[in-house]
């Protein structure tokens, strides 16, 4: 039988911190791509060495918070800090990868306030774990936060999820 | 007579849950299969670097400086890798993708790792493929991967 245990995340808050910097400076190699900038050309923009951009990137462990938004900045890019809650509170199945966030903000429209979020959230309301369960795929059988999260950023998920729970509620009452 | 070949697989702490898994295929008579013996072994840095590739792939992410497999040639295209430096050295786990839950979850993905190596040409080494794909077709290890994972009630009756 699979045991399920704490993800390596859990060891310790160090742990934590290497993997969410990796996932940041994973998404620093992909705009740079974009860009087609290579290592020289960011540490010139940031004033350090090639060297120092290569140490960065190869072991992102210690970065700080100002190092991220400077990266970011020259790259034309903003930082935020997401805390969230994705139903895994002994940490078991470690962090959800920022570009899922990212994503879901793009598959939103890309609000930039909380007033952008009235007419999307109006038609999206969370129903109950059944109803995420058969939308996700038995397959899945995921029905956590995040999960919800990323389909409620969708609006066309969200339509065919109204869709879905329709069609389960006909099958349930007609007993099937 | 030589002793009676034995398989074992386990997963890698933590990576068990959604669409895909990562394990360790290993055999107590066959020390060829160190794919587990290197990951035990990596200093912490390198751990957390693997670990983070790992999980990348386990979250459907795509990047092929992390990790590849071999769609476009059949014969391989259930080989997979995960790829780090250390050292200036390129190194390579290679294992081979498995559903191991076919009927009751059968999108679910682990991906079985079974060989170290280091790499130190650009072609890639496909006797270490043939190899994984002997092992991938072989009923004891096919039962030790799938004794890890147990076919589970479908959601479909749960819902019923």
């Amino acid at each position: 039988m699979a045991t399920v245990t704490k993800h390596w995340t859990s060891r310790s808050a160090e742990d934590f911190v290497y993997r969410i910097s990796a996932d940041f400076v994973l998404q620093v190699e992909k705009k740079m791509e974009e860009e087609g900038m290579n290592q020289k050309e960011l540490a010139g923009k940031l004033h350090v060495s090639a060297g120092r951009i290569s140490q960065v990137l190869r072991n992102p462990g210690n970065l700080t918070l100002k190092k991220i938004v400077e990266y970011s900045r020259v790259l034309g890019m903003k930082v935020s800090i997401v805390a969230y809650d994705d139903g895994d509170p002994q940490n078991l199945n470690g962090p959800i990868n920022a570009e899922i966030f990212n994503l879901c903000w793009k598959r939103a429209g890309s609000p930039k306030d909380f007033f952008a979020l009235d007419n999307f959230t109006s038609d999206v309301r969370p129903l109950g774990p059944i109803y995420q369960i058969y939308f996700n795929g038995y397959q899945d059988r995921s029905n956590t936060e995040a999960d919800w999260m990323a389909i409620s950023c969708d609006p066309n998920k969200a339509l065919s999820l109204s869709t879905s729970a329709e069609k389960i509620t006909r099958a349930i009452q007609k007993g099937l | 007579m030589p002793p009676a070949r034995t398989f074992d697989f386990s997963l890698v702490a933590g990576q068990s849950v959604g669409r895909r898994g990562v394990g360790f295929l290993r055999s107590d008579n066959d020390a060829s299969l160190n794919g587990q013996k290197k990951f035990r072994e990596l200093k912490p840095a390198r751990d957390k670097e693997v670990r983070s590739r790992l999980d990348y792939w386990i979250a459907g992410g795509t990047n092929p400086r992390w990790f590849h497999g071999w769609p476009d040639l059949t014969k391989y295209k259930e080989c997979f890798t995960f790829k780090w430096k250390e050292n200036r050295q390129h190194q390579r786990l290679y294992g081979f993708l498995h559903h191991p839950r076919r009927r009751t979850d059968p999108r679910f993905l682990v991906c079985v790792l079974v060989y170290h190596d280091e790499k130190n040409e650009d072609e890639t080494d496909f006797s270490i493929l043939d190899r994984l794909n002997e092992l991938r077709k072989d009923s004891l290890v096919i039962a030790a991967i799938n004794k890890a994972f147990p076919e589970e009630r479908s959601t479909k009756q749960w819902l019923q």
